[in-house]
């Protein structure tokens, strides 16, 4: 299934993008249909509102913005150590930089993290079946893989971020960042 | 890592000059014990503080980088009219007999007891009169990969000769420093070139005469 | 957004004509279908760990850098005020830095950074010893022509690197570039398959912090203890204004060899960027100065003030109640 990735600055700019579509033995591209191309940094600039809000919340649990979904898809999108009764327990305990699944259009599904410095990584996961609008087929989350995907692009910004010639919310230009993005994207997207 | 790497091939020999002669086991020892007492910080505070000054001068400057390279060979030039007083303070060394020794005395002391790294000391001309420092792992250059711009002309370390510059004019040896090689420029290796002009005659000399 | 001229950051030539890197007009490129072909590009930058390899360097060289660096500044400044701001800007640039960096270290497991540490502090001669006499058999070749690089990096990492260590063997012969850099980029691929990425040591990230108290307590003892060796003195919330917090410092290593009072205040304005520049990127706006309050022995006693944004203190109110 194809990935539509970005990491958001702090005045919503976006810093970095890339598609991910992955080709699976002889079949035909997975990715994006060319509507969507367009669409993919629309709704994700949708999302960043909720976003900024899962930001500074003690528990960023995304349910009142996933339990509208219609029955049955609320257990694919599993959330982590965030949601249930371990909220009340275990407030301290739990990861807030990865946020899960945040928002969903349509067949898409919009999962977040946000860095320390309060960078955004946004992605867009669209479905194996051409990713049309109006596809009814929901996305299945891999929390861990997706939670690992996130971690490592984290480290590869703190990586760029070291450099005394980078400045923040400047564009990563580097081709080897954007190579790594894509072999850590092969890794663990590649499902 | 390779900070310590250093040492440790001097420690086994790598340098058959350094291995056999007692002067330079004792430079060695008398760099390790000053370096023991010294107060000591983070050296990524160090690298941060240095790369924060070097990116502000790519703004001041506008990319300028021949002209970046020499502020920043000013501003070691500066630095090491100062150091040598507190670096002959410390280490209470005698005048040095020739360029060899003093090659011996930069590497093993200088270098040491301020950055904690003892470069080797390579590429001896055959008239003795130039050298090369081989830097490995140099604290100023961690995490800094060079805009595509800056590759062909920014010495990004270039501060360190011009410490070596004023440092050496002060106890009057005249020399040309300047960087043969970066890491930071794709070379394989970092290495900085001293070349002794002349030794200046005609100054009251500073330090223990 | 401030637009500049952009240049691709990297430290190979060799990719000037095959750049593929993200570019801000053009919008995401799709994956190529010969991506996974290509060899992974890599550099010192990127291969390096970001794990705190807990070198020190003399504090004079520091010293002397930090008033090399005042001079500088104060030799191109109209006015005090000026010389201030421009000295907290230096800061501010290490602070943000320091809000990501010193945060995803300290997510690292107890369980694995002890080990990790423990690897790093003891062993680190032996360490480099091995890997340069080639007992470390799949790079020994390159390893030893690009020293200071590796050495670190290579434990315990077979499983997530082999798919990568087979597409850069499988494309090695493609390559077309000059000698120096085939040479350069082969040291760099061996490198590749030897970068441990940090995360495999995380099973949790530290959280981020949401609450000013929480950010202070990590300033107070995280931050200090990587910049100075030591937590900071005090950590103090002003009675009288509710925005603000006093960090204290005794005696400020930075600046106490400037003299004139008047000056070493001026100079702590570095150390007051730093931490403005950490609380901002993580959320926390806020004004930062210094103050001398000498008291008993400690002449160079530094109060660096705090004051939160309203904006800061409201957030808190709406999320966490009374603050």
């Amino acid at each position: 299934m194809p990935q539509y990735f970005a990491i958001i600055g702090h005045k919503g700019n976006p810093i970095y993008e890339a598609e991910f579509s992955i080709q699976q033995g002889n079949q035909k591209n997975l990715g994006f249909s060319q509507e969507l191309k367009e669409m993919n940094p629309f709704i994700l600039h949708a999302s960043l509102d909720i976003i900024d809000d899962l930001q500074w919340q003690a528990v960023p649990s995304n349910s009142q913005y996933t339990n509208d979904n219609s029955s049955g898809s609320g257990s694919n999108f599993s959330i982590s150590s965030t949601g249930g009764f371990l909220r009340s327990k275990n407030v301290n305990n739990t990861d807030n930089c990865y946020l899960g699944k945040v928002d969903h259009f349509y067949g898409l599904a919009i999962t977040a993290y946000i860095s320390y410095g309060g960078m955004k990584f946004v992605m867009i996961h669209g479905t194996s079946t051409s990713g049309g609008s109006n596809s009814t087929n929901t996305v299945v989350i891999d929390d861990n893989a997706c939670r690992s995907f996130y971690q490592e692009i984290h480290e590869l910004y703190i990586k760029t971020l070291m450099n005394p010639f980078y400045k923040t919310g400047d564009p990563i230009s580097s081709p080897v960042f954007d190579s790594r993005v894509r072999s850590l994207a092969r890794k663990y997207l590649n499902k | 890592m390779s900070r310590q790497q250093s040492i440790n091939s001097n420690q086994t020999g790598a340098s058959t000059i350094t291995a056999q002669s007692p002067l330079n086991r004792s430079l060695r020892t008398t760099g390790e014990e000053i370096w023991k007492r010294s107060e000591r910080i983070n050296a990524e505070l160090f690298t941060l503080t240095y790369g924060a000054i070097v990116s502000q001068l790519c703004t001041d400057y506008g990319r300028n980088f021949v002209q970046i390279n020499e502020e920043l060979f000013q501003m070691g030039y500066n630095i090491g009219v100062r150091l040598i007083e507190d670096f002959l303070a410390r280490t209470a060394l005698p005048r040095c007999s020739d360029l060899q020794e003093t090659s011996e005395v930069i590497s093993k002391c200088a270098f040491k007891i301020f950055l904690n790294i003892s470069p080797k000391v390579i590429n001896w001309s055959n008239n003795k009169d130039a050298f090369s420092l081989l830097i490995e792992d140099n604290p100023l250059s961690d995490f800094v990969e060079l805009p595509m711009d800056a590759m062909d002309q920014l010495w990004y370390s270039n501060v360190l000769c011009g410490v070596l510059k004023g440092a050496l004019e002060m106890v009057q040896l005249d020399c040309d420093i300047s960087f043969v090689s970066d890491i930071l420029r794709g070379d394989q290796q970092t290495e900085l070139r001293i070349k002794l002009n002349k030794i200046l005659k005609d100054e009251i000399p500073i330090g223990e005469d | 957004m401030e637009q500049q001229i952009i240049y691709p950051s990297t430290s190979d030539a060799s990719f000037k004509n095959r750049s593929t890197g993200y570019e801000y007009t053009m919008g995401p490129k799709p994956s190529l279908p010969d991506e996974y072909m290509r060899s992974p590009l890599t550099s010192k930058l990127y291969s390096e760990s970001l794990n705190t390899k807990k070198h020190e360097i003399s504090l004079s060289a520091m010293t002397f850098l930090f008033q090399e660096m005042i001079s500088q500044i104060h030799k191109n400044c109209q006015s005090l005020n000026d010389f201030e701001t421009k000295l907290d800007k230096y800061g501010e640039s290490i602070g943000m830095r320091l809000s990501e960096l010193l945060n995803f270290r300290s997510s690292i497991s107890p369980g694995t950074s002890s080990r990790t540490s423990t690897f790093l502090s003891s062993s680190p001669v032996v360490n480099t010893t091995s890997t340069n006499t080639n007992t470390n058999t799949n790079t020994s070749s390159s390893m030893n022509s690009q020293p200071g690089n590796g050495p670190n990096r290579s434990r315990a990492n077979t499983g997530t690197s082999s798919k990568d260590t087979a597409s850069s063997v499988s494309t090695k012969s493609n390559r077309t570039s000059t000698d120096r850099h085939i040479h350069h980029t082969q040291s760099q691929q061996a490198q590749h398959t030897q970068v441990e990425s940090l995360t495999s040591q995380i099973s949790k990230m530290r959280r981020r912090d949401l609450k000013i108290i929480d950010i202070l307590q990590f300033v107070h003892g995280t931050l200090w203890s990587y910049l100075f060796n030591h937590v900071s003195d005090d950590l103090v919330k002003s009675s009288e204004r509710n925005n603000e917090y006093m960090i204290i410092d005794n005696q400020p290593p930075l600046t106490q060899f400037i003299s004139g009072s008047n000056n070493r205040i001026s100079c702590d304005y570095f150390i007051c960027g730093v931490i403005r520049g950490f609380l901002t990127n993580a959320g926390f706006r806020c004004k930062v100065s210094p103050h001398l309050m000498p008291k008993d022995n400690w002449d160079n006693r530094t109060v660096y003030l705090i004051q939160f944004d309203n904006q800061v203190l409201e957030r808190e109110t709406i999320r966490f109640g009374q603050s």
